[in-house]
């Protein structure tokens, strides 16, 4: 079973993609905030148990999704975890495609239906 | 030859040359003569009235002084001829002091009253006594001539001043009354001085003329214009004072614009020195000067007219050279009046450029202005894009609940519902996919508007992006069972077409186009035909249906922002009226164009190309 880790200080977005993403049978455990994310990342790295893949709110107060990209960058933890955006900002001055140069797989736009959010995370843990 | 016509010439410019000079010199010499004599008239005339004025104050002067050095005067036995008692009435009549007084008065007739002050200042005695009988005790010591003659222990003649009771101009004489070099008293008599403008009046003076007599202050006591009783308040000349000093006799000045001609003659009063002035117009003044001047000047100017025109018609006679002169007069008229011109074009052209100066500098300064104004523009719109960015986040967060958790609900994932609640919350569920559509569309028609939408150009297989646009749509057409199709030919060999564009952009197009379309055809009969295919450098999107078509008069605002053909529709169909407007902006920002074809109630095609090369997507900044 694929192991997702949902980042977003909106605790109903957080919920939904959790009832969503347990349902088609995923493994999904949230975090609030950015550096809880750190936290929980590095922990799974120390019981070998990693994500596989990490869902991203871009827009988090105080640290945010890019941050958290960032200082997973510097850890070198990027090649070990698949990192995704999802992103209720669609007027923030990186679009997807710079996004995507800064290492995170892809980028899904809120709101989401079942459909985009399952289809998104099956393409981004496949393989 | 000539030269030779010339010499009578140059001698009898000489000669009369030499004529005008000595007669001119005579002249100036008579003139001079003549100017002096009129000073010297004038000087006398003030002189005579100057020795008359000052006569009329001298000669009380020596009375009040033969009075002062008799014995009767110098007494200091004092009654007490005016005390708080019997005040204004005398009891004790120092009769001595009195009939002194009344002989001087009765020996100098100007003399209005004589009174005796006691060296302290009190009041003792006035003649006449009628004077006396309202006079209570009082002091003078604080009079400027009480106070003079203490300081010089001389005679002193007050400034003149202006009698309250009968507007005769009246000076006081004080004596001091010695008794063995000790101050016994004063007597100060009061001069009338109207006697000495009677005497101006009399004068015999010019037209205009006007003789003046003026105190130390150069205040006027006496003038020949004033008629007898005139009450009007004296004239200060101090303005002369200014210009004439203490020593000038006469002088030329203008007097509020007249040139005016002032003799002046000192009277000397001891203490006080009073001026006669003599004011007339200058030209009055040396009018006879003038006159023989004038008469002068006319003789010189016959005699050298005479010499001129007899000298001409020598010149004339003996060069014959007249039409030359004409000829040259002529030019010289030509060259006035080119001058003139020439003058009037530089006044011109000189008012023009100030004139574009004055322009110049406004433009300038507008540009300032717009300069400026594009600053604050530019803030104004960091600050717009901060609050775009944040409304959208806010708008579309709340969103995301509802769009997700009401599908969950529709597809069972929570539970299942009745059908009519599973109606309604589908109902829901589609109402904030389309709110949330409204908002990216939005936020979409303000990036395209401010060239500030960035596109992912990638070279894109063209059926790609056609098949996945159809794809999105092809549930809904089938449930609508409307025959939705699409072809993307290939590219000339066999390949297949590519397109170097942002193809989520070209596929957000196609759907608008799809979306539009689905919307307008009927349920079951519907046809929607979307295809794709090179045509010269350009690949052509077209979507055509069989709709309901466009009315001609709807068809020009078409791509306008909100704009929706039938708005009783969009209740019905949806949408925001924003689509067509998008489509339009991301195509043109692909250097591509849009349009369409329409015929009402048979169908609609939109058609857009888009250039394979060179296309200017981009528009993005920062």
């Amino acid at each position: 079973m694929k192991k997702i880790l949902v980042v977003d200080d909106n605790k109903n977005v957080a919920d939904l993609a959790e009832i969503i993403l347990t349902s088609a049978g995923y493994v999904c455990t949230k975090t609030n905030n950015g550096k809880s994310c750190l936290d929980a990342v590095r922990a799974s790295y120390q019981n070998d148990d990693g994500y596989d893949l990490i869902l991203l709110d871009v827009a988090m107060p105080g640290f945010s999704g890019v941050d958290v990209l960032n200082a997973l960058k510097q850890e070198g933890s990027l090649e070990r975890v698949n990192v995704a955006f999802f992103t209720a900002s669609s007027a923030t001055s990186l679009d997807i495609a710079d996004y995507e140069k800064m290492g995170a797989r892809g980028c899904l736009r809120k709101p989401f239906t079942k459909a985009e959010l399952l289809n998104f995370v099956g393409k981004h843990t496949s393989g | 030859m000539r030269r030779a016509a010339l010499q009578p010439v140059i001698i009898g410019a000489i000669a009369s040359a030499l004529v005008i000079t000595i007669f001119y010199f005579f002249l100036t010499e008579d003139i001079n003569k003549e100017i002096v004599s009129v000073e010297k008239n004038k000087g006398n005339l003030a002189g005579s009235m100057a020795r008359q004025a000052g006569q009329h104050v001298q000669t009380a002067i020596a009375a009040l002084e033969v009075a002062a050095d008799m014995p009767q005067m110098q007494s200091t036995e004092y009654s007490d001829l005016i005390s708080e008692e019997n005040k204004g009435v005398p009891v004790n009549v120092d009769m001595e002091k009195r009939n002194v007084q009344k002989a001087v008065l009765l020996a100098v007739p100007s003399l209005e009253s004589i009174g005796f002050l006691m060296p302290n200042g009190d009041v003792y005695s006035v003649e006449p006594s009628i004077l006396q009988q309202n006079l209570p005790v009082v002091n003078f010591a604080y009079r400027d001539y009480y106070i003079e003659v203490i300081n010089r222990q001389n005679t002193y003649v007050s400034a003149a001043f202006q009698s309250t009771a009968t507007y005769n101009y009246t000076t006081v004489i004080a004596v001091p009354v010695f008794k063995d070099g000790s101050l016994a008293g004063l007597l100060v008599g009061a001069l009338n001085l109207g006697v000495i403008n009677e005497q101006l009046r009399m004068l015999d003076l010019d037209e205009n003329e006007v003789a003046v007599i003026v105190d130390g202050d150069w205040n006027e006591i006496a003038s020949s214009d004033r008629p007898v009783g005139d009450t009007t308040p004296r004239r200060s000349f101090s303005y002369l004072q200014d210009i004439m000093g203490d020593t000038a006799m006469s002088a030329r000045i203008d007097a509020s614009g007249k040139d005016t001609y002032i003799t002046r003659a000192p009277v000397d009063l001891g203490s006080n020195r009073w001026s006669v002035l003599l004011i007339q117009p200058y030209s009055d003044a040396f009018s006879d000067v003038y006159l023989h001047q004038s008469e002068a000047l006319s003789i010189i100017a016959i005699t050298v007219g005479i010499m001129s025109v007899s000298g001409y018609i020598l010149f004339r006679s003996m060069l014959g050279n007249v039409r030359l002169t004409d000829k040259l007069e002529d030019v010289n008229e030509e060259l006035k009046t080119l001058n003139q011109n020439l003058k009037g074009d530089k006044a011109r052209l000189e008012s023009l450029s100030s004139e574009l100066k004055s322009k110049n500098e406004h433009l300038e300064y507008l540009a300032k202005e717009l300069d400026l104004k594009a600053t604050q523009l530019k803030e104004m719109d960091a600050a717009k894009e901060e609050f775009a960015a944040m409304i959208t986040h806010e708008l579309k967060t709340p969103l995301v609940p509802i769009v997700g958790y009401t599908e969950l609900l529709v597809d069972g994932t929570l539970g299942e519902l009745t059908p009519v609640q599973k109606e309604k919350i589908q109902l829901m569920h589609d109402s904030a996919v389309s709110l949330s559509g409204l908002i990216s569309d939005l936020l979409d028609i303000r990036k395209l508007e401010m060239g500030k939408m960035k596109f992912d150009v990638l070279e894109t297989p063209v059926k790609d992006i056609v098949g996945q646009a159809v794809g999105s749509f092809l549930p809904l057409a089938k449930s609508k069972q409307i025959a939705l199709t699409y072809t993307a030919a290939p590219d000339g060999g066999g390949s297949d077409l590519m397109l170097s564009c942002d193809p989520k952009r070209i596929q957000q197009v196609l759907n608008n186009l799809i979306s539009n379309s689905l919307k307008f055809v009927s349920e079951k009969t519907g046809v929607v035909q979307v295809t794709a295919r090179r045509n010269s450098n350009s690949v052509e999107f077209a979507v055509k249906d069989n709709g309901i078509g466009i009315p001609e008069e709807k068809q020009a605002r078409l791509f306008s922002k909100f704009y929706q053909v039938d708005t009783s529709l969009r209740r019905e169909v949806g949408g925001s009226g924003l689509g067509l407007a998008i489509s339009k902006g991301i195509v043109e920002a692909h250097g591509g164009k849009i349009w369409f074809e329409s015929t009402p109630r048979v169908g609609s095609t939109f058609y857009f190309s888009i250039p394979m090369v060179n296309n200017a997507v981009g528009g993005a900044e920062a």
